[in-house]
């Protein structure tokens, strides 16, 4: 059409010829001329209202309509504000909760890993299939062997965690948390230092080895070199703490490790390492160490290295993972070893596998709260079709004169939009706080979660999630309102509307609502279960009222080592408080892990029957300071701490692997743990199994040594248990300042660190036990107040409909009580069905939570029962109240609503 | 009944609108004409039973027109004065025809709704 200036010209003249028109006609009819056009002007109504009507007419007529569609759900909704209220707060518990978890799904499993083109960086791990270990580390020449012959690979790196001591001259010790590195991990990361230099080949260059002295010649009279300092780059925070920020540190010498280091760069301060949890790998170290490894002469059994490689562009993964497998088989043919454990390399992008342990938790978690999210808008729906039957006249009205059905869908799809983001803006809100008590109740095991955060893809679900929700709930109540049957209701018009049809649908939402709430009260339950049963779960020692730190002893020869240790220890044990002292290496459930190789008689002549054990050095008195029982034999004493000992103590699980029904004191074990060679030695106890990778699996089997027998000092952690008699409760922290008293009067150069109470490390085991379980149990909680409050609003419908019914079933002498038995049987019908077809894919669902799940299966049957018993309470409650009011109906006024 | 549900009555230019629509594509049936006109020949076809708001002709007009039901141009009117008119299009006659089949249905329903109104008021 014409612009606006010519549209605006064109409805005034029409308007004015149209007045004028009326006037003369009123003047021929015999009316004065100025009564003549106020009644003109009477006749054409309110022209400014007219006149914008027309205009609209001119503009799109899609964004008119829809300007006109939401002035209209404003109103309306305006109109019912308690209506408005309850639909944006169900949608906001819907949408809130699902945006939360959709951030944590967003966060770890969809935005790519902090690192340049992170899609082509892998993951390559040893996998010994003889031994079931998949995640074996390398050893140096095997790294070589893997790099050089990988043509895949645009470069390998290699990684290995450490905690050593750090320090500047004159000042104290710390302990760092540090990774030692090959020269070439950042630029494979694509990671650049922000100040300094990066690692270059003569950082890891190797000192060179003792010289040979020649035969017959005199030993070299020269002192051998000073050894290279390790070149060391700092993390961004450990730089603004230590240093703060200072620049002159670059260049600077420090000891480092008990040896020499140089300060060479500084990280960014986002940098980040990612590993998967089990690797123990320290993600936001305060040094990277630039390791100078000699892979000529580095044992062949020193396996230490992690691998990350990055891929050509082009390369595939098939291809790496060729070239690997051709490396791996010459790894076997050159180490019969190796050959023996079956290994071979794995290689796995890196995301996924980083993921991996978490991505089905979180795809249930997520699969629990899009089923929140559909509960939400199933009460929705059925408040709007209440709301629509109540309509129903009008639009059918509406629809008798013309309105399309088209138009009528639309105005109550808009009405539908308007509340959905209502319910979405709350829904956000929600979410902000909710994520901020994720991050908090978060599990270490959950990579990435630091990075939970509101952005623009959670933005956009929000987004989709709105318009979503909004057709699915408004869907249905506008399609039944656009397609009413147009006699059926005009007939029926002035009684109950047309609400026949509406209670099928509204019933049928209802089961489906019970069904969804069912499936997540049964997914509740089961981690309830979970955590109770892990709650339960005995360590294998007594963590109240002990408290670990590490600190360690640095005698030049293993006597001035032992004679450190046991004055440390007596020091230690006369403190006030404390009952007993005891130390090892690695503690229970701390992360670190020494291997070990164990076989019988056939071992020695027969690599392949190696079993892998886990390895912890104990000083004598371990098992009696930790209260881990004895089950048979002996545990260690000061007898046994010497070099020359052959004693071990395994554990139940090793016991019952090795000598299965026999006992196993007495027996021997061919066990490679000191050198390269097995020896034979002799177990002298059997103690139950202590829990080491945590508390949500059993773990491995274990052999305990002692420190003597490694060499004075291999313990690293010192355990102390607090004198708790006479006390209400243990506060093993109180220990922590007298004993670090004591370790910085016997040992200034050790520093005094992870000082944390043993029942810290348990607690932090079942984090995400806990986790899982707060999640699925607010979703549960949610679902079925959702629930409840669609089944009661279907039944107060449904009995306001049949008043009249009731009435006359009162007045033939029914009882009050059989009306309520009536009415209740009419819910619990629907609450039946709703509850078989959520057992049933209940049973299906479950499934996907079987990684969540702690000792207790998907179908674990009193978790059913239960959950079926208290749904059916649940489900009664919800119908007493409508049941008692139909009950309550007085007949005669009953009768008189017809 | 109990009232709880509100039912809420339709603006009645709403309810009118589909009805209008047909009311004046019929007019124009007879030929060519201005809005005036228009509203005139509605008046006196419903023998002044039914009374409008004769402004909300206006926006009925714009809409068929952009619709493309009716066209509209500038013509003389009896008086000698510069008046829009309005003709259906081909279009416009073909819809005529397929409504004039439903509003027969159609306006013995709206009279039992305002007969049955009555009865329970």
């Amino acid at each position: 059409m014409s612009t606006a200036d010519d549209r605006e010209k064109r409805l005034d003249a029409e308007i004015r010829f149209h007045i004028e028109m009326a006037t003369e006609k009123n003047i021929r009819m015999g009316m004065n001329p100025e009564e003549a056009r106020r009644r003109a002007n009477l006749q054409f109504g309110a022209r400014e209202h007219h006149k914008d009507e027309a205009r609209n007419e001119f503009r799109r007529p899609f964004w008119s309509d829809l300007r006109k569609d939401f002035r209209h759900a404003l109103r309306s909704i305006r109109r019912h504000k308690g209506f408005a209220a309850t639909v944006t707060l169900t949608l906001g518990l819907g949408i809130g909760a699902s945006t939360a978890i959709f951030s944590v799904v967003n966060a770890v499993l969809l935005r790519p890993l902090p690192y340049q083109d992170a899609g082509r960086l892998t993951l390559i791990w040893g996998d010994m299939r003889a031994r079931h270990v998949s995640d074996f580390p390398f050893a140096p020449f095997a790294y070589r062997e893997l790099k050089n012959n990988s043509p895949a690979f645009q470069d390998i790196g290699a990684v290995t965690p450490f905690n050593a001591p750090f320090q500047v001259k004159g000042e104290e010790p710390e302990q760092v948390k540090g990774l030692g590195v090959t020269q070439n991990l950042l630029p494979i990361l694509g990671v650049r230092v922000i100040a300094g230099r990066d690692f270059t080949d003569e950082d890891a260059q190797a000192p060179p080895p003792p010289p040979q002295p020649a035969p017959g010649a005199a030993p070299a009279p020269v002192p051998p070199a000073p050894p290279p300092p390790a070149m060391l780059i700092l993390s961004y925070g450990f730089w603004q703490r230590r240093f703060g920020g200072d620049r002159s540190v670059l260049g600077k010498s420090v000891d480092f490790g008990g040896g020499p280091g140089e300060i060479v760069g500084v990280l960014p301060p986002d940098f980040e390492l990612l590993f998967p949890p089990n690797t123990n790998m320290e993600s936001r170290p305060d040094v990277l160490a630039c390791q100078r490894i000699d892979y000529e002469r580095s044992s062949k059994l020193n396996v230490f290295m992690r691998l990350v490689g990055r891929l050509k562009p082009g390369a595939t993964l098939v291809q790496a993972r060729a070239q690997a497998e051709r490396a791996a088989t010459s790894i076997r043919d050159q180490e019969q070893i190796f050959k023996a454990a079956d290994i071979h390399y794995r290689v796995e992008p890196m995301h996924e596998d980083l993921v991996a342990d978490v991505r089905p938790a979180i795809i249930a978690l997520m699969g629990a709260v899009v089923f929140v999210l559909l509960i939400a808008c199933a009460n929705v729906a059925n408040l709007l079709l209440v709301r629509t039957a109540a309509r129903e006249q009008e639009l059918a009205v509406r629809a008798a004169l013309g309105g399309s059905a088209w138009r009528i869908v639309r105005q109550l799809l808009s009405e539908s939009l308007v509340l959905a983001f209502a319910g979405a803006a709350l829904g956000l809100g929600l979410a902000w706080a909710g994520i901020k008590a994720l991050i908090a109740l978060a599990p270490a095991n959950l990579p990435r979660l630091t990075d939970v955060t509101i952005d623009t893809s959670v933005l956009g679900y929000v987004t989709l999630a709105a318009f979503s929700s909004a057709l699915l709930f408004g869907m249905l109540p506008a399609l039944r309102a656009a397609r009413p049957d147009l006699a059926e209701v005009l007939r029926r018009a002035g009684r109950a509307a047309g609400l026949a049809g509406g209670s099928l649908l509204r019933q049928g939402v209802v089961i489906a609502e019970v069904a969804l709430s069912f499936v997540l009260l049964i997914g509740g339950g089961l981690m309830v279960r979970s955590f109770s049963a892990l709650a339960h779960t005995n360590p294998g020692f007594d963590p109240k009222g002990l408290l670990t730190f590490s600190a360690g002893v640095f005698g030049q020869t293993p006597d001035a080592r032992a004679a450190e240790i046991r004055q440390l220890k007596s020091e230690l044990e006369a403190l006030p408080g404390v009952a007993s002292v005891t130390g090892v290496f690695p503690l229970p459930l701390d992360g670190n892990l020494i291997n070990s190789r164990w076989g019988k008689e056939d071992a020695a002549t027969d690599p392949s029957k190696f079993q892998q054990a886990n390895v912890h050095i104990v000083l004598p008195g371990y098992f009696e300071t930790m209260r881990t029982r004895l089950l048979a034999g002996r545990s260690f004493t000061e007898a046994d701490n010497v070099r020359t000992s052959t004693a071990i103590v395994v554990d139940a699980l090793l016991a019952q692997k090795a000598f299965p029904g026999e006992s196993a004191v007495g027996k021997r074990l061919y066990v490679r743990s000191r050198g390269q060679t097995a020896e034979w030695l002799d177990i002298v106890g059997v103690v139950e199994h202590e829990r080491h990778d945590g508390m949500v699996n059993e773990g491995r089997m274990a052999i305990f040594f002692t420190d003597g027998f490694f060499g004075p000092g291999a313990i690293g952690t010192w355990v102390l248990r607090q004198n708790c008699a006479g006390r209400n409760s243990c506060h093993p922290v109180d220990l922590a300042a007298p004993a670090r008293a004591v370790v910085k009067k016997l040992e200034p150069r050790s520093p005094f660190a992870l000082v944390r109470p043993m029942q810290e490390l348990v607690d932090h085991a079942m984090t995400g036990t806990r986790f899982s379980l707060a999640l699925v149990g607010v979703f549960a909680l949610i679902a079925v107040i959702l629930s409840s409050i669609g089944l009661y609003g279907v039944l107060a419908t449904a009995v306001r409909q049949r008043t009249a019914e009731i009435g006359v079933r009162v007045a033939f002498g029914a009882s009050a009580g059989s009306i309520l038995a009536r009415v209740i049987a009419d819910g619990m019908k629907l609450c039946g069905i709703g509850l078989v077809v959520g057992l049933l894919a209940a049973l299906w669902l479950t499934k996907a939570m079987r990684t969540m799940l702690v000792q207790v299966a998907p179908t674990d049957l009193p978790t059913y029962g239960v959950m079926t018993l208290l749904f059916l309470a649940i489900g009664v409650a919800a119908c007493l109240i409508p049941a008692k009011r139909a009950a309550s109906l007085d007949p005669m006024e009953a009768l008189r609503t017809e | 009944m109990p009232r709880s549900i509100e039912s809420s009555p339709a603006p009645p230019q709403s309810l009118l609108q589909g009805t209008l629509d047909m009311l004046v594509l019929k007019a124009l049936r007879l030929g060519p004409m201005h809005g005036w006109g228009i509203a005139e020949r509605i008046e006196q076809g419903s023998e002044g039973v039914l009374e409008m708001n004769e402004g909300s002709l206006y926006p009925a007009l714009y809409r068929l027109e952009r619709q493309k039901l009716l066209r509209s141009e500038w013509g003389t009117s009896d008086n000698n004065r510069r008046a829009r008119f309005y003709s259906l299009t081909p279009a416009g006659r073909r819809h005529l025809a397929a409504e004039r089949a439903s509003w027969q249905r159609i306006s013995q329903a709206v009279n039992q709704v305002l007969a049955l109104a009555e009865d329970t008021q």
